[in-house]
């Protein structure tokens, strides 16, 4: 694996990862733990790049940081469609969020 | 034209239209936040196209489920021995095609290029399936498939499904669009996102994890053998049937782990039950918030899971007991109809087992060095190629080096200790009267006090009832 691909996978583990330690309810950090558990299972795990811990400060700002790190795996020879997949499981994982934030407000 | 070229050519396509957002505007009606936009087709030419693209959509839907069908059961006996998950996409996809309005298009339609981009790459998705059935048949391509072909071919399948599921419900808003399966309303599937046809989507997902993880070719145990990864449903309902359906299934599956990234999986099942035990519990004893063992356990499996984040490695240990404890649970289960108090104590005391056997395997684990840590990476010092590679530092975990890992199973192996409830009669257990029962019968009793002389007993005393909770003494005739 090239020096600049490990780093992209490493960051969109690294933000997927900082989405689901600061989700705020048990429903969405497990719909962030299934999209991290499929980002892995996209990768040999023997292979896995590290992902460094992220403090949470502003969900909107992480969700947008994990997003452009997931679809910047496209430019790393990664499937279109498998992007277009994760990222639909971490849009769902977000809605998740804002609507149970949204019910209990 | 190959299974390969024709597989390739509906990924992109599909991966294309996976990135058109605002599903409307893409098929010429205005965008919804730009106000200066004027619309490119009047609402009669988007219902045009939009059944246009019904079409199309048809046609690779029959695609996927002839695909499935010959994977599934090439025979055509009904006698297939695949695993469940593929059987179920497959028949999921057999119905939905059944309940699908659609036509397929004709030659002209496959043959005129439009000037949208959203309905050009379906129409390259539809001529790239109907190629693929005029110049090859598809029994003689699956027929002598090895299994890792097979595998690949149905991940595919799988994952294009998906890819039809989440395109239909972006197509919300479109005019005259009808829905894979004919469905009108979206189906609630509560800790997710609602969507129309969500047992179809429920399969695909399931099969894909399932299939992602047949493609582990180091996926062995300690033996040698190879073995199927673990994995569950995407989530559980938030109810005791899912709770316990969970547990169930963690439990048949748990001496099947191959390697620590699996692992993870097992540990988010096991967050995910304790997580709803703890709801329960405070339901049911109406104390929110108090510290209880399920919130305990959960609080230890979350940071499980966190701390298991980057570590890898072969599994310790194969837990063979485990069958022991699954067939324990799966007598549980039948028994269980409504959550009582000790449904929870019986809950409680299987997953104590269960804490056990995963403490063990993880320190087994770190104990022989069997897992690894990637924290950080460092730059090659030789270029290869002219360039200079980095690399993960695998560290080996042991007992001196625990990130969060070993110190969080020493916690579940004392809670697994202090917290078993005392056994009750395997039978009878989880019924509540019985229980109540048992629980009065083993109390201590009360030494009788002696006041009369052994010569002359007096009157017996009349025996008592005792009163308990949930059990009415029979009374026979009025």
């Amino acid at each position: 694996m090239e020096a600049r691909e490990m780093n992209a996978w490493a960051q969109a583990r690294a933000w997927v990862g900082a989405l689901c330690e600061g989700a705020p309810d048990l429903v969405a950090r497990l719909a962030y733990m299934d999209v991290e558990l499929d980002v892995d299972a996209l990768l040999d795990p023997m292979d896995l790049p590290p992902a460094a811990d992220i403090q949470d400060t502003d969900r909107r700002a992480t969700y947008r940081c994990a997003y452009d790190a997931l679809t910047t795996l496209a430019a790393h020879g990664v499937d279109q469609m498998t992007i277009g997949l994760v990222v639909d499981s971490l849009e769902r994982a977000w809605e998740t969020e804002q609507a149970s934030q949204g019910g209990a407000g | 034209m190959t299974y390969g070229s024709v597989t390739h050519e509906l990924r992109e396509r599909l991966g294309r239209l996976l990135y058109y957002r605002s599903a409307r505007s893409w098929f010429g009606a205005a965008h919804p936040t730009r106000n200066d936009q004027t619309p490119a087709k009047t609402p009669e030419q988007q219902a045009e196209l939009s059944h246009l693209v019904q079409k199309y959509r048809y046609e690779v839907l029959a695609h996927l489920e002839h695909t499935a069908r010959l994977l599934v059961d090439p025979t055509g006996d009904g006698r297939s021995r695949m695993p469940s998950e593929l059987r179920q996409l497959s028949a999921r996809l057999t119905r939905t095609v059944e309940t699908t309005p659609g036509e397929r298009p004709t030659a002209e339609e496959l043959g005129t290029a439009s000037d949208l981009p959203l309905v050009e790459a379906w129409r390259g998705a539809a001529v790239a399936v109907v190629v693929e059935r005029e110049f090859v048949d598809p029994a003689a391509t699956f027929e002598d498939l090895s299994q890792s072909e097979r595998v690949t071919a149905f991940k595919d399948t799988a994952d294009l499904t998906r890819a039809l599921v989440i395109l239909d419900d972006r197509y919300d808003l479109v005019p005259e669009w009808r829905h894979l399966g004919d469905y009108h309303q979206r189906r609630a599937n509560p800790p997710e996102r609602s969507t129309y046809n969500t047992g179809l989507n429920n399969a695909a997902g399931r099969a894909s994890r399932f299939l992602a993880s047949q493609w582990q070719s180091f996926a062995v145990d300690n033996r040698g053998h190879s073995t199927r990864r673990y994995h569950g449903p995407a989530t559980y309902t938030p109810t005791v049937a899912g709770a316990l359906r969970a547990l169930h299934d963690s439990l048949l599956k748990l001496d099947k782990f191959p390697h620590a990234q699996a692992l993870r999986t097992l540990l988010r099942v096991q967050y995910e039950i304790s997580a709803h035990g703890a709801a329960l519990r405070a339901t049911l004893t109406r104390r929110r918030g108090a510290p209880d063992y399920f919130t305990e356990r959960a609080a230890v499996y979350w940071r499980l899971t966190r701390a298991t984040k980057n570590i890898s490695g072969k599994l310790g240990r194969s837990a063979g007991e485990a069958l022991q404890t699954s067939r324990k649970a799966a007598e549980i289960l039948k028994d269980v109809d409504d959550v009582s108090r000790d449904e929870l104590r019986e809950i409680q005391r299987v997953l104590t087992g269960i804490d056990r056997q995963i403490a063990r395997i993880i320190h087994t684990g770190a104990h022989t060095a069997a897992y690894v840590a990637c924290q950080r990476k460092v730059i090659d010092a030789t270029a290869r190629a002219g360039v200079r590679k980095a690399r993960p530092v695998w560290e080996r975990i042991d007992v001196t080096t625990p990130p969060g890992l070993l110190d969080a199973t020493a916690v579940l192996d004392d809670l697994a200790q202090r917290s078993t409830p005392r056994p009750t009669p395997p039978r009878m257990g989880n019924r509540p009267a019985f229980t109540a029962l048992v629980q009065e019968e083993s109390l201590p009793r009360l030494k009788r006090v002696h006041t009369t002389s052994r010569e002359n007993p007096g009157i017996p005393p009349a025996p008592r009832l005792q009163s308990s909770p949930g059990h009415q003494p029979l009374i026979d005739g009025p």
